[in-house]
């Protein structure tokens, strides 16, 4: 294939050409920018179309038969824009991709001109969270998983963004009749009646707040010294005991306090009355007691005959990983396209609570029964009882299409991954 | 004392007139109740809408040209195809640069007019119109399908119709938004809005998604051979046009979809929850080769 502009380097860009191809575009331009309104003035008739097809050298084979596929390298030579174009600064829009770039489900052309596209997967506009037990964020298009690793936390992880190219057109239309019409309006007559009746409204204030400004302020100063004398009038202070219990827990009591002062009698008198109280509570005499103690000692060797060991968790918590595909890069109406959900335990803990959400977007409709599921770890000798298995749960989304809800009934354990793929109409 | 009473009330009369006619141009200045002032209408003269397109750069770099591919479909004026399109451009003049059995796609530069006829249509016979299309926009598709994915242009017997009854239908094509689409399905004719003669169908069509082309039909017929206004009338500025369809390759994805050998299905309605149990070893193909 021929090339009108071939890139440095390329064979077909001569060497001798150079200045003369180098010196008119940058002329072309400097007119341009001196005269930004002068860019759509340039005659078409000197204008080169661009071209854009693909090398020839793009070759699929495939082996009949194993049903592997095999790619040829695939040789795209993008022909680089000479004059970069200006753009009048009052319309963002106009800052568009190189137009003569591949196109298709390149992301920039996917982010700046995303109504060309069907785009499945990811997470658009508010994240997805949590609120209240509630979760918020899930708009159309959005894909995310969703699950609880072995320590309790829960993790929300969106998916990869799948876009397939797929305009869809509609139209406005007016029908005129391109008559030319010459019309006179004039005001035939005007009456207006107005009676003036008697109207009495009460309203009362439902809120009142006024804010008074002080209008004047007056302000004295003293000087610093300042004596203050206080004086007490009269302090009376009366106490009073309220109440006064004195309990004297003896068997005997005869003694007499008199002014501070103890007499002989009163002595011997108390001291009769300690022999008595001793008399009467002795009711068991001291006696004595001997013993003889033998030190000892005590030697022992133990012998180990079990180990009982704790196990420390040295293995990597359990992380999920999910990745959605598409079988095609372009659809148009009615085509059936085959997405495919892949997700994978990186880690070594298990999984709990697994579950991927996908908002299709309005112009997809879900295929019935089109959901399959398979795992990593299993295979057709699996037992069916012991096969891992989930549900699906199919919603309506208010946005003309459905919520899929992919749930797994068992945790996903460590390096165990799994596949679900389901099938959508584009409308 | 009457001639002097006379001017006074003419003078107050005109006042009211003034005043009651003052606020019809304001109403009529925001399309559809939207608030929004649009200086473009498809009510203007061919050329204009694309003019100011490619100034802001919808057609490419100045020195790159992009031809984007109008397809123009003939609905319900006859079997087989329903008609013949005749591209005009290049100067060729009434003969046309190309002509072909409905629908024919050919490449037009973005922001010129070009003038196509319709004709050989089974349900009106001996009719020939000219209508034009003006491209204001371009699209982005994958490398290899610009004619995968043209920009549909539709005219139905009842365009065809109302055209020959003097009438000028203008259609605004305009590629919808996914995200308000609503899961409507794609219609067969295409989903056409009908809107008020002084609706302003460029600015409502932007509302709802981006206008892409302008379609301009009416009943006039073709100017006399040689004279001056056939030059400008087939012509319309002698802008070039792309006609060789090039040669289109699939593109095939790396990673194919995954295999699952035993294919599992759910039992559910459409809306509900279902049991899913696995029996099958997913694989990936990468490549050739099985991951």
């Amino acid at each position: 294939m021929k090339l009108l502009a071939a890139p440095p380097g390329h064979p077909e860009r001569s060497e001798g050409s150079q200045p003369a191809a180098l010196v008119t575009p940058v002329l072309l331009g400097m007119l341009c920018v001196l005269f930004s309104a002068g860019c759509a003035s340039v005659p078409v008739s000197t204008l080169q179309p661009a071209v854009e097809e693909n090398a020839s050298a793009d070759e699929i084979s495939t082996a009949s038969g194993t049903g592997s596929v095999r790619f040829a390298a695939t040789s795209v030579v993008a022909v680089a824009p000479r004059i970069q174009p200006v753009y009048l600064p009052a319309m963002p829009r106009q800052q568009q991709v190189d137009p003569a770039g591949p196109g298709g489900p390149d992301p920039a052309v996917v982010e700046e001109f995303p109504d060309e596209f069907v785009i499945d997967g990811g997470d658009r506009g508010n994240p997805v969270h949590y609120q209240s037990y509630l979760r918020y964020g899930v708009e159309t298009e959005d894909t995310i998983a969703e699950y609880t690793d072995d320590e309790g936390a829960s993790h929300i992880l969106p998916s990869n963004r799948v876009a397939l190219y797929a305009p869809r057109f509609a139209a406005t239309r007016t029908v005129q009749l391109p008559v030319e019409g010459f019309g006179i309006e004039r005001m035939a007559a005007s009456h207006r009646l107005s009676r003036e009746v008697r109207l009495t409204t009460r309203e009362g204030p439902r809120q009142h707040e006024a804010q008074a400004a002080a209008v004047s302020a007056r302000v004295r100063s003293r000087p610093s010294g300042l004596l203050s004398e206080a004086r007490t009038a009269d302090v009376s202070r009366l106490l009073r005991t309220g109440e006064h219990v004195k309990l004297i827990n003896v068997f005997g009591d005869t003694g007499d306090l008199v002014a501070e002062r103890m007499d002989q009698a009163d002595v011997a008198r108390l001291a009769r009355s300690l022999e008595n109280a001793a008399a009467w509570a002795g009711d068991e005499a001291p006696r004595a007691t001997a013993s003889t103690a033998v030190g000892q000692s005590i030697q022992s060797t133990p012998w180990v005959s079990s180990y009982t060991g704790l196990e420390i968790q040295y293995k990597q918590i359990g992380e999920l990983k999910i990745v959605k595909l598409a079988d095609r890069d372009s659809a148009r109406s009615d085509d059936v396209v085959l997405f495919t959900l892949r997700f994978d335990n990186v880690g070594e803990r298990p999984l709990t609570k697994v579950r991927i959400i996908d908002n299709l977007s309005p112009r997809l409709e879900y295929v019935e029964d089109s959901a399959t599921l398979g795992f990593t770890d299993e295979d057709e000798k699996t037992p069916p009882a012991e096969a891992r298995g989930g549900q699906i749960t199919v919603d309506d989304n208010e946005q003309g299409s459905v919520v899929l809800v992919f749930e797994l009934d068992e945790p996903l354990p460590g390096g165990v991954g799994g596949v679900i793929t389901f099938q959508a109409r584009v409308r | 004392m009457l001639q002097g009473i006379l001017p006074t009330i003419v003078i107050r009369g005109a006042m009211v007139v003034v005043l009651f006619s003052w606020t019809a141009p304001t109403s009529a200045q925001s399309p559809s109740g939207q608030n929004v002032y649009s200086p473009l209408s498809a009510r203007m003269p061919p050329g204009i809408v694309g003019r100011w397109s490619a100034q802001a750069g919808r057609s490419g770099s100045p020195r790159q040209m992009y031809f984007q591919p109008v397809e123009v479909r003939l609905v319900d004026t006859g079997p087989s195809g329903g008609g013949r399109v005749t591209w005009y451009a290049m100067g060729r003049g009434r003969e046309g640069i190309a002509t072909g059995v409905a629908p024919h796609a050919a490449g037009l530069l973005v922001g010129a007019t070009y003038r196509v006829g319709i004709s050989d249509m089974p349900e009106f016979p001996g009719v020939t119109l000219y209508p034009t299309i003006e491209v204001i926009d371009r699209l982005h598709p994958p490398s290899g399908q610009r004619y995968e994915f043209p920009i549909p242009v539709e005219l139905t017997g009842e365009d065809i119709r109302l055209a020959l009854q003097g009438k000028l239908v203008t259609r605004v094509v305009f590629l919808e938004e996914p995200r308000l689409s609503a899961g409507n399905e794609q219609t067969r004719p295409m989903m056409v809005h009908d809107l008020d003669p002084k609706a302003n169908a460029l600015a409502e069509a932007d509302l709802v998604g981006r206008p892409m082309a302008i379609l301009r039909l009416g009943s006039r017929t073709a100017p006399s051979e040689g004279s001056a206004e056939s030059v400008h009338f087939f012509n319309m500025g002698r802008q070039p046009i792309e006609l060789s369809r090039p040669a289109t390759t699939k593109s095939v994805s790396r990673v194919g979809a995954p295999h699952v050998r035993r294919s599992l299905r759910i039992s559910g309605t459409t809306t509900g929850t279902a049991r899913i149990r696995s029996t099958g070893r997913p694989m990936l193909q990468v490549a050739g080769g099985v991951r």
